[in-house]
């Protein structure tokens, strides 16, 4: 009886075929920590990544995406970014070039500078994920904390991890394909 | 993507690979109770974890699983009589007790105690909620016995199925963590299938086709909860429980039984893919039951006589290219378990995993992926016991849920994700 076409296609034999060329481009990753108490969360991070670079937030970017508000402009309920300092310019600039932002956060600390960098990215395409770090490996304290529900609007992805070794591994498993 | 080490360290899983050796460490179902139905009865092959077993029910009802090959010249004890509290080989009439202890060998005399000097590999084998579980481990690391709430129910309230699956055991199992796939693969049986259709929540899996994934991390596992948006100002929330290794469990759809998964190795390149149903606080229906029987819901119609679905990769799954054009179904396949299984059957034996491209509803696969290697390593290394042994860990539920916006569905759903006798699950 002839195979079906399905019942070969599967075979190891078959896989040998499969096309070897990248079907991607590599995706450019930028990794910032929201709150300056966490980031030492970024700064440890033991990546193998030439595309992944961390953006370190200025303090008055900081001061200035926890109450955007404060500072900017708006039209219709989104936050204009016109006429920024030069140092906050240079960070949205940072920021906006990459094709993904992974915002980091330990819990218990402000993650309300994720709701700038989101006016800042969405707009242009660029997905942002949010990690938060759960304090001494709690991550029932870190799942029901102020600091996730900060982040939950702002992030595509969100994840509780006990531990800094799933950030690396979410980082490399997003950020490793392509040319 | 994951590097070639990596991937194999998560796939392969023969005695001695560090994935292989966590399998070890747990009870993992390898027959229906149905297979071994009496005392006496025929012996069953079992491949499980690349390991060649015998399987079978002695005369005083005392569970056996053994090497299959006999230890005098390798013949495959599966001719072998089942009589007399224990199993002979027809070949020379060797025979095996429950234990794999040879008790007897016709051709030495008793008192040359030959036969005492010969035994076969065994391993305990128990029967809970109609399954035969089996523990591969050494002795003295053998958790306590499973404790997942579908094994612990009436039989009343429960059906339980196995279908073979041609491919490696976690491209199988990734697709019971990734529930982003509903909106599309099955979105046909959503409003068709008995055991599906109905239920107050599926619109929001049919309005909604890019759930917002939050993942976190559980002591035996995860906890993956699928956020879709809903009316004033709530979001509909489907909450899956992952137990280590490879259980999961499908949020509810109104008071339709409750139903998951397990994946089991048989080698590297196919597993088996156990599909079981319970309600918590009722019997199933006569429909219910039937419509399980009928391959609908998770299950499958088989092959006769075989645990093989009849919808497989030697005839194309039966695809039907009408019926997707006329909107029966997205992928031109028949059921639920067949799309699944067709799609994953068609990576390969074993996907190479260096040319994915992720995207932010993989999250949950990242992090099991992560929380695997992880605590295989840590047993190849330090002999750490990984997560998802303790009944604790394992007596979870899924839930389904409405939340306002603001509210942490870990919050919300601690309780709903307990398995609690005589309480209904948390459902929409």
């Amino acid at each position: 009886m002839q195979q079906s076409e399905c019942a070969r296609a599967t075979t190891a034999a078959e896989s040998r075929f499969r096309l070897e060329r990248p079907n991607s481009r590599r995706r450019s990753i930028r990794i910032v920590a929201l709150d300056p108490a966490s980031q030492d969360i970024a700064d440890n991070l033991v990546l193998d990544l030439p595309n992944a670079k961390i953006v370190t937030l200025p303090e008055e970017a900081r001061a200035l995406m926890a109450r955007p508000k404060d500072g900017l402009n708006e039209k219709d309920g989104r936050l204009l970014f016109d006429g920024l300092s030069p140092e906050i310019r240079k960070t949205v600039d940072a920021l906006t070039e990459a094709d993904m932002v992974i915002m980091v956060v330990r819990s218990g600390d402000d993650a309300r500078a994720s709701a700038f960098i989101a006016e800042a990215c969405w707009p242009l395409g660029i997905a942002t994920t949010g990690l938060v770090l759960a304090r001494n490996g709690d991550t029932e304290e870190a799942a029901s904390s102020d600091t996730l529900r900060q982040l939950r609007p702002h992030a595509f992805i969100l994840t509780v991890a006990a531990d800094l070794e799933f950030i690396e591994a979410l980082i490399q498993a997003l950020g490793g394909q392509g040319a | 993507m994951l590097t070639k080490d990596k991937n194999d360290m998560l796939t392969l899983t023969s005695a001695g690979t560090p994935m292989g050796e966590m399998f070890r460490r747990y009870w993992i179902p390898v027959l229906l109770a149905e297979e071994l139905p009496e005392p006496d009865c025929p012996p069953v092959r079992v491949k499980v974890l690349s390991e060649r077993l015998i399987a079978f029910r002695d005369t005083e009802n005392r569970l056996g699983l053994i090497d299959e090959f006999c230890a005098h010249r390798g013949a495959s004890l599966w001719f072998g009589r089942n009589e007399e509290c224990g199993l002979r080989c027809p070949y020379h009439g060797w025979k095996f007790d429950f234990t794999g202890q040879c008790v007897e060998v016709p051709s030495e005399p008793e008192e040359s105690g030959f036969a005492k000097k010969i035994k076969l590999t065994s391993y305990p084998l128990i029967e809970m909620g109609g399954v035969l579980w089996t523990y591969m481990g050494p002795a003295d690391q053998q958790p306590p016995k499973p404790a997942y709430e579908f094994a612990v129910v009436p039989d009343a309230n429960r059906f339980v199925s196995k279908r073979l699956q041609e491919c490696n055991w976690l491209q199988a199992m990734e697709g019971g963590i990734d529930s982003s796939h509903v909106s599309f693969l099955h979105r046909g049986n959503l409003n068709s299938d008995p055991l599906f259709k109905g239920a107050g929540g599926n619109k929001y899996n049919l309005n909604d086709a890019r759930p917002v994934f939050e993942v976190v991390d559980q002591p035996g596992g995860l906890s993956i909860g699928a956020r879709r948006l809903a009316e004033d100002d709530q979001y509909y929330w489907r909450i899956t429980p992952w137990v280590m290794p490879c259980f999961t469990m499908v949020p509810p759809r109104g008071d339709h039984p409750m139903h998951g998964h397990f994946w089991i190795p048989i080698d590297d390149e196919s597993c088996w893919a156990w599909s079981y149903d319970f309600h918590p606080v009722r019997a199933l229906t006569e429909e219910e039951r039937s419509s399980m029987e009928a391959g609908m819901g998770v299950h499958v119609k088989y092959v006769p006589g075989t645990y093989r679905p009849l919808a497989n990769k030697d005839n194309d799954y039966l695809m039907d290219r009408d019926a997707q054009r006329r909107g029966e179904n997205y992928s031109g396949i028949e059921g639920i378990g067949i799309q699944d299984a067709s799609i994953q059957e068609s990576m390969g034996p074993i996907v190479d995993r260096s040319k994915e491209n992720l995207v932010s509803t993989d999250n949950g696969i990242i992090m099991a992926r992560h929380r695997l290697l992880k605590a295989a390593k840590a047993l190849a290394d330090k002999g750490v016991m990984p997560p998802g042994r303790d009944p604790e860990e394992q007596a979870v539920r899924s839930a389904a849920m409405l939340l306002p916006r603001d509210q942490h569905f870990k919050e919300a759903a601690k309780e709903a994700m307990r398995a609690r006798p005589g309480v209904p699950q948390t459902t929409v």
